[in-house]
């Protein structure tokens, strides 16, 4: 029989990175199929070309043996039946689940007035295909996200859709919800629809019909789910043989001097995933502790305490020995030069991007007094500050006049890292530094890391590659829902590190 | 290569936009004319001899041009930190209120002084008027666009009736105050015109906006919270402070706004002080895209469009609301400006680039 969805050769390229090198995936007839690998394998992207949000540059695409040009979201329901339950609710939270499901074809009577009664009617029909218990009448937004997700399917198969992509659907449940989901995912490709179950977590991947893993950009894994083992999966989403690092072989027993120590840190009410519960860890001076794990984990929480946005609820905080919880502030870790942040979100909140390269280059008001001596801007100094650090990171700009906005990723990122490491901290916090970023700047920012941390500088590093977290940190612990477990030289290796970022303890 | 020519096609295409958008005012706004039963030749002419035609007219101009030179250049400093102060009209109020109650009740200053006081009293009451809506955004995060438009008509009234109940005296008619102190007129600086010191004083205020803005860390933190809030947080600023003081510093310069027309103009306090003067200034301001340098030009465009449109009414029987037509097509098509400046733009670079290549 023919698959219902073939792809081949998919290929799809940001600026130098290759988000997806050469796809081959196909999906059968009546299959659950799980689309397994971890945050940046190119899940999404492959998704997206997919459902005709973006246009592959290379690779062909065949629904139901015939060649699909895929072009739009529209298009895709449309002309080719697929639809996409999204990671967040597409739904219309102030409308009822009639509503919502019928969208765009409500059935009216009279010319003028909603036929209530048939829109019940047309979700109890559909409640009877799927097995689902929808009260066409309720408001979504008084619904939990599992009913929403629910909801989004019916609505799927409203439009007749026979492809259905789930987007990681069991980022917001609960386990007995995503338990509930499975059985009626299995009720649905028992009736002919395909669907592709997009996921980072093995146990979910592990209740599909076939698997496809995905690593960097490449398919490392299509098997049948009789044939595969938890280790099999793990080695075909990880990297197999990741080099041990240089730094993790440095000999040990040397004297440390702790810069910074967090004990015990809560934060929020708990019931988050993200939520940290009790979370201690030290940096020492000259080294970098890498903190690895699934994005979603508490990375957030973490920087967030770290750099002043978030108020724990409990815990301490202690730079050089001195307690400075009560007094974390981004203006007072700022003004006492205490802190330099690269953080993740290099648009949103670590660069001006309306403001001119200069302007971006002296941020931080520790350094108002040295550019702006009295107040007054000393214009000759930031503009030589800045043509300096240009020149020194290999920032490609028209000038520091120009806009950060005329900035490609990769310059961007070179223009955040030589601003934070120019500033003389002891302590220095990175989130995510090379992503997105291709290979040649990644090297130069991890080499740069490596210098600094040698000069004597104590390095957080937090990050969602692996890769990098194994190649330059000394240290290494991993987050899982709110934990950090710090592992020991001995269990430095891609089996323990890969179980534990899916939640498996050592000996699972 | 690029660098080189890539100013002198920014300048030519900020040119270019401008006249284009100019031209288009004005063949739509001949077209309006002539479709209200009018000679458009004979409008412009109007419109020309009222607003410059004699040194009466240009003193008439440049009295329209002071309020809102000073009101915009108020709102250059909250819009540029990202705060939509609606709420110059009512500052402009408070402010003229504060400035004759120190005027009229103050003796006993020379000159000078007493003006000084006055200005001081009008920023300071403007100020703190437009600091409240601050505090609310800092505090409540409450939309500023919404407390600052609905402060406009508590400030108006407010000050109607300190004046109806306090200020105007028993034996008066109308709604206005006693004459100010001789010592806090502002001197008239063309003999015969009405064009007093307020304005001089303005023009002053936006060199010194612009050293502020261009010059000082204040004004690095104000652009930077204006740019990205997050990301000035993340760099340190404390934004709230700096919206409070931008907050500030905008309504006390729509006070002194106020304050050149009690001091300036009528003298005393009247109730209709200001025609709209706080909301032709956003419009204003944004022509001069937020630049308190551009923001002189523009107040003078905008005083003279109105007082040439006064004289059309006076004089040639003309009904002002077609000026008001043209002020909003002027505010509509320079608004369009920046549209036809990036294509402008990159026709230019392109025919740059090929001729560079050959």
């Amino acid at each position: 029989m023919l698959p219902a969805l073939q792809a081949i050769g998919i290929v799809k390229t940001y600026d130098s990175l290759v988000a997806n090198d050469r796809i081959d995936f196909e999906v059968r007839k009546g299959e659950l199929h799980a689309l397994l690998g971890e945050n940046g394998a190119g899940k999404s992207t492959l998704l997206n070309v997919l459902y005709g949000v973006l246009k592959p540059d290379a690779g062909t695409i065949y629904v139901n043996g015939k060649k699909a040009r895929i072009t739009s979201t529209r298009d895709a329901i449309l002309k080719y039946k697929i639809g996409k339950v999204s990671q967040y609710s597409d739904l219309v939270p102030s409308f009822t689940v009639g509503e919502n499901i019928l969208y765009g074809e409500i059935p009216v009577k009279h010319g003028l007035f909603i036929d209530r009664a048939r829109i019940n009617r047309t979700v109890n029909e559909l409640n009877r295909t799927t097995g689902f218990k929808l009260n066409a009448t309720a408001i979504v937004e008084d619904l939990s996200v599992g009913e929403q997700q629910h909801i989004e399917l019916t609505k799927l198969l409203y439009q007749d859709a026979e492809i259905i992509f789930l987007d990681e659907p069991s980022s917001l449940l609960a386990p007995q919800e995503v338990k509930k989901l499975f059985g009626l995912l299995k009720g649905l490709i028992r009736k002919g629809r395909s669907i592709i179950f997009v996921t980072h977590k093995l146990e979910e991947a592990l209740d599909c019909d076939r698997i496809t893993v995905l690593r960097a950009g490449r398919v490392t894994l299509t098997e049948e789910r009789k044939e595969v083992s938890k280790d099999i999966l793990l080695k075909a989403m990880f990297e197999e043989k990741i080099a041990i690092s240089r730094r993790t072989a440095r000999p040990e027993g040397k004297k440390l001097d702790s810069i910074l120590e967090v004990r015990n840190l809560i934060t929020g009410s708990g019931d988050r995933r993200g939520n940290l519960k009790k979370v201690s860890f030290t940096v020492n001076r000259g080294e970098i502790m890498g903190i690895a794990g699934i994005a979603g984990n508490g990375q957030k929480d973490i920087l967030d305490v770290l750099t002043g946005f978030l108020r724990p609820r409990a815990g301490k905080i202690l730079l050089k020995g001195t307690d400075i919880t009560a007094s974390l502030s981004p203006y007072r870790l700022r003004i006492n030069n205490l802190l330099a942040y690269i953080p993740e979100g290099r648009r949103t909140i670590g660069s001006f991007l309306k403001l001119p390269i200069s302007e971006n280059m002296i941020m931080g008001v520790g350094r108002m007094s040295r550019f702006y001596p009295h107040g007054l801007r000393d214009a000759t100094a930031i503009r030589q500050f800045s043509l300096s650090l240009i020149e020194e990171y290999g920032v490609k700009a028209a000038g520091p006049n120009a806009r950060a906005s005329s900035l490609s990723g990769g310059n961007l990122q070179k223009m955040i890292v030589a601003r934070e490491l120019s500033l003389d901290t002891d302590l220095l916090i990175v989130a995510q530094p090379t992503h997105g970023l291709d290979f040649k700047t990644a090297e130069f920012v991890h080499t740069r890391l490596i210098e600094e941390a040698e000069k004597g500088r104590g390095i957080l590093l937090i990050s969602k590659d692996l890769d990098e977290v194994m190649k330059l940190s000394d240290r290494i612990a991993i987050v899982y829902e709110g934990e950090l477990r710090e592992l020991s030289p001995r269990e430095v290796n891609l089996d323990t590190i890969s179980r534990l970022m899916v939640g498996l303890e050592k000996d699972d | 290569m690029v660098n080189d020519t890539s100013g002198q096609v920014t300048a030519l295409a900020q040119i270019g936009s401008f006249l284009l958008a100019m031209l288009v005012v004005f063949i739509v706004f001949s077209i309006l004319i002539v479709i209200s039963g009018f000679n458009p030749v004979v409008v412009y002419q109007g419109l020309i001899v009222g607003a410059l035609g004699s040194p009466d007219a240009l003193g008439q101009t440049f009295i329209r041009m002071g309020p809102i030179l000073f009101c915009s250049l108020g709102l250059v400093v909250s819009f540029r930190c990202g705060m939509w102060n609606i709420g110059s009209e009512g500052q402009l109020f408070l402010g003229a209120l504060a400035a004759a109650v120190v005027a009229i009740y103050l003796p006993g200053f020379p000159k000078v002084i007493h003006i000084i006081l006055a200005m001081a009293a009008a920023f300071l009451v403007g100020g703190i008027w437009a600091g409240l809506c601050g505090f609310l955004k800092t505090r409540f995060n409450a939309n500023e666009v919404i407390t600052t438009l609905l402060s406009n008509f508590i400030a108006i009234w407010l000050s109607f009736y300190f004046l109806k109940y306090h200020l105007q005296p028993k034996w008066a008619f109308n709604p206005s105050s006693l004459q100010i102190l001789p010592t806090a007129r502002l001197p008239i600086l063309m003999k015969g015109t009405l064009f007093h010191g307020g304005i001089l004083i303005a023009v002053i205020c936006a060199f010194i906006v612009w050293f502020m803005m261009k010059k000082t860390s204040l004004g690095y933190s104000i652009d930077a919270v204006g740019a990205n809030k997050q990301a000035a947080e993340y760099s340190g600023i404390r934004v709230n402070r700096i919206i409070l003081i931008s907050m500030f510093i905008s309504g006390g310069l729509a006070g002194l706004a106020g304050m050149g027309e009690v001091l300036g103009v009528h003298h005393l306090l009247i109730r209709n002080i200001s025609p709209h003067y706080g909301f032709i200034a956003i419009a204003a301001v944004f022509i001069a895209r937020l630049n308190p340098i551009g923001a002189i030009v523009v107040s003078f465009l905008m005083g003279a469009i109105l007082n040439g449109g006064r004289y059309l009414q006076i004089i040639m029987g003309i009904p002002t609301h077609l000026v008001d037509i043209l002020v909003a097509l002027f505010v509509i098509f320079m608004l369009l400006q920046p549209i036809a400046e990036k294509k402008i733009k990159a026709a230019l670079a392109a025919r740059f680039q090929k001729t560079g290549e050959v």
